[in-house]
């Protein structure tokens, strides 16, 4: 009997502890909500086509755009947010450059369902490489991000809108020449 | 009924008001006043001409069959005094004068390797008499090229493409290999041609257009540009390997092109842009990148009219034949065109007009009239074959272009018949179009943001009023059964366009409509609330860039993936066959339609921040 209590009593330990190891390795859930707005200086519109919004930003060339949105934690317990992991695939004409609070931190924390209004900022740039007639888009960026016991965590958070930006023209790309693109 | 009047309210108000705009990676360009008119041929025996000829066209009218034309050629050599057309070009004092070019190949070399003055080299640096700013369209000198996030400027680069007019008039082989420019006052605002080139005629007199050869062999960015030269008649010969368009004719009123080919080259083989009273005919283009024939911008003659009918064509387009090029013929405002009798098959797609792209005057697209035409065939995969095979990283000239290689420059979904990406009161009768297995006719809303026009006014400004009648779908003028994939292919979107009268390879023309729209004679389409586009996966193919090695096959577009080659005898499952409702629209399809809506939750408002 006792042995068999011993065995039931490790095994529900084992499930504890592993769940608990689940929860603690387990990304927390953040997500972007509400409207997203940019600076009054970049043009831009917002538009929904099929299922999805889109955010047209009339591209500037070497200029920063800052994008505000709300970051929610929708996890049980406290994270840190740390900024921005480097993306995958780059897209040509928008860089990701970072994402602060409104106040400017890099690394900021929010408790259990709370929102902070953030900022990303991209800049438009390499127009000169990439044909006028084609486009950018940005849809999520990687937040670098602390969870419970310390763990550190890459999130894809998917933007409230869909950042997009068109190659320039010639006359809106200084330095865009005959060879530094194809034409059209 | 508010979004019926903010479609209609910009339709009537805003278009035709621009000024000028920034064009197809152009000088800002403006539409002519419409004075000018098509030039009339005036044969091989026009007492005003020049004769070019090369060392062999001797031997070459040698070999011509006996007939008046050999006789006319050899009574033409004697006369010879140029080995240039260009030179030839240059001579001309009077207008209406002729250039008669024998039988050979013209490189142009003189022209192709021209030592650029001091200020047509530095066209970025300081010039002896530097233009102000706004007219100067080009990179400045002032502004050095970030190292850290740009690629560095070649050192063979030609410098900007966007010259001004006053700058292509300064340095004309800049960027053309032949060129007239026929505005001799490039400082007034005046575009009209006042100099002794208008009028000019460029004939090849040999039997075919292949007889006479202009290659341009990639030394310039154009092989002809006829810039502001009203009457300009270019017949009979053939024109290769240009970066971007083997026969340009821009801001001109009254021009042709006759009997020419254009092929193998980067983007167009015949481009006009802001131009008007033109024709394009009986002409060959192939193994381009972009499109054989372009229209594009031509004059917005009809740009403020809410009409159906247009009041005048800009430019006319008919007999020819193109093919194995991106797509056979487009034009990103291609307004006020008409295209009859022409063959457009084996492109990509055989026939698009768009109003997708910034900076071009005249979109939205509006008022084509397009019948007549044989558009079949149209599923070549070329990025397939050859963007995402690397052969389109090779340098221009050893990519194989004359051996039919294309690369193509933008995204189209391969096996398409025609397509509208946001155009009004287009007009598409007659046709047979047949064998294209992704879709006969493409229609989509483009929002009008990805044109860069922010004005929440016109986010519904296409596509609308849109006829397609009296077509033969998947059935080819022999009677064979030739199935498209989907005979029609729409995004429910806008309002006044219709589909009567079609026949169809399946009996009833197939097509996805959530709901099917009233007919022509009912007033079309009409606006259903919350009817959400069926589709936005055309954003993600507009990502595309042939030079970069993720974006040549953009994630989430399958516009690049091979059609399925539709089964015989088979319709389609998933395709409703409906015909147009008569006035009414109550059916399966509204409560469709309906029941979409009810599960549409987001708002489809344009919100607008500046």
């Amino acid at each position: 009997m006792r042995r068999l209590l011993v065995a039931v009593g490790a095994l529900v330990s084992a499930l504890v502890l592993g769940g608990g190891g689940f929860i603690v390795t387990r990304a927390p859930n953040l997500g972007a909500v509400g409207d997203g707005q940019v600076e009054s200086k970049q043009k831009s519109a917002v538009f929904t086509i099929a299922d999805r919004t889109i955010r047209q930003v009339r591209y500037d060339d070497r200029a920063t755009m800052r994008y505000t949105f709300t970051l929610r934690n929708d996890a049980w317990y406290d994270v840190k947010v740390n900024g921005l992991k480097a993306e995958k695939v780059e897209q040509t004409l928008l860089k990701v450059k970072g994402l602060t609070d409104v106040e400017g931190h890099s690394s900021f924390s929010l408790e259990s369902g709370e929102e902070r209004r953030v900022v990303l900022a991209v800049q438009m740039t390499d127009c000169e490489r990439l044909s006028a007639r084609a486009s950018s888009l940005i849809e999520s960026v990687r937040l670098r991000v602390t969870g419970l016991a310390g763990m550190d965590h890459e999130i894809a958070l998917q933007l409230p809108e869909e950042l997009r930006t068109g190659s320039a023209r010639e006359m809106f790309c200084p330095f865009a020449t005959a060879k530094s693109r194809p034409p059209g | 009924m508010k979004r019926v009047l903010a479609v209609l309210t910009p339709l009537v108000l805003a278009v035709g008001l621009a000024g000028p705009a920034s064009a197809h990676e152009e000088r800002p360009a403006s539409f002519p006043d419409g004075t000018g008119a098509i030039p009339r041929y005036q044969g091989l025996d026009n007492p005003r001409h020049r004769v070019v000829c090369k060392q062999d066209s001797a031997q070459r009218i040698a070999r011509m069959a006996a007939s008046d034309l050999k006789r006319r050629n050899q009574a033409l050599l004697k006369e010879c005094r140029f080995h240039s057309i260009q030179d030839a070009v240059n001579s001309i004092r009077k207008r209406r004068t002729s250039i008669y070019v024998l039988p050979g190949v013209y490189t142009e070399r003189k022209y192709a390797g021209t030592k650029q003055s001091a200020y047509c080299g530095n066209l970025r640096t300081a010039t002896t008499a530097p233009l102000l700013r706004t007219s100067y369209i080009g990179s400045l000198a002032t502004q050095a090229i970030p190292q850290a996030d740009s690629s560095a400027r070649a050192a063979a680069d030609p410098g900007p493409i966007a010259l001004s007019y006053a700058d292509q008039y300064r340095c004309p082989h800049n960027l053309n290999l032949i060129a007239l420019l026929g505005d001799r006052t490039p400082t007034d605002s005046s575009i009209h041609c006042n100099n002794q080139l208008c009028g000019t005629q460029i004939v090849g007199t040999g039997r075919t257009p292949g007889a006479v050869t202009i290659d341009n062999k990639f030394a310039k960015l154009n092989a002809i540009r006829a810039d502001r030269v009203s009457g300009i008649y270019l017949r009979n010969f053939r024109v290769q390997q240009a970066e971007f368009n083997a026969v340009y004719f821009m801001e001109t009123d009254g021009f042709v092109a006759d009997r020419l080919v254009a092929r193998a080259n980067d983007e167009y083989g015949i481009l006009a842009f802001a131009s008007d009273h033109g024709v394009i005919k009986n002409s060959h283009t192939y193994f381009n990148g972009d499109s054989g024939i372009y229209p594009g911008s031509a004059s917005d003659l009809n740009g403020n009219n809410t009409n159906f009918a247009a009041t005048r064509y800009a430019i006319e387009i008919f007999g020819n034949n193109s093919h194995h090029n991106m797509v056979g013929y487009s034009g990103t405002a291609g307004n006020s065109v008409y295209a009859h009798d022409n063959d457009f098959h084996h492109n990509i797609g055989g026939m698009s007009t768009d109003s997708l792209f910034p900076g071009h005057p005249g979109l939205p697209q509006d008022h084509a009239k397009w019948t007549n035409n044989r558009i079949y065939s149209n599923n070549e995969n070329y990025y397939d074959r050859y963007v995402h095979k690397g052969i389109c990283d090779l340098p221009m000239a050893d990519r194989g272009y004359m051996r039919g290689v294309v690369c193509p420059v933008i995204p189209v979904p391969v096996g398409t018949g025609i397509i509208i990406a946001g155009g009004n009161y287009n007009l598409v009768k007659g046709n047979w179009i047949y064998d294209n297995w992704r879709q006969g006719i493409q229609q989509l809303w483009i929002p009008a943001p990805l044109r860069d026009e922010l004005d929440p006014l016109k986010l519904y400004d296409t596509s609308n009023h849109n006829h397609y009648v009296n077509n033969s779908m998947g059935i080819a003028p022999d009677g064979r059964k030739l199935h498209n994939g989907i005979d029609f292919w729409w995004d429910d979107e806008g309002v006044g366009n219709c589909w009567d009268n079609n026949t169809s390879s399946r009996g009833t023309p197939t097509n996805n409509f959530l709901l099917a729209p009233a007919s022509c004679a009912n007033g079309g389409s009409i606006f259903v609330p919350g009817l959400v586009v069926k589709d936005a996966g055309f954003l993600g193919c507009l990502q595309y860039n042939r030079a970069d090695p993720i974006f040549r096959d953009p994630p989430l577009c399958d516009w690049f993936e091979d059609p399925i080659k539709p089964a015989a005898a088979a319709a389609l499952g998933s395709a409703s066959s409906a015909g147009p409702a008569a006035g009414g629209l109550w059916g399966p399809g509204l409560v469709i339609a309906l029941g979409a809506a009810l599960m549409v939750a987001r708002g489809r408002g344009l919100r607008w921040q500046r």
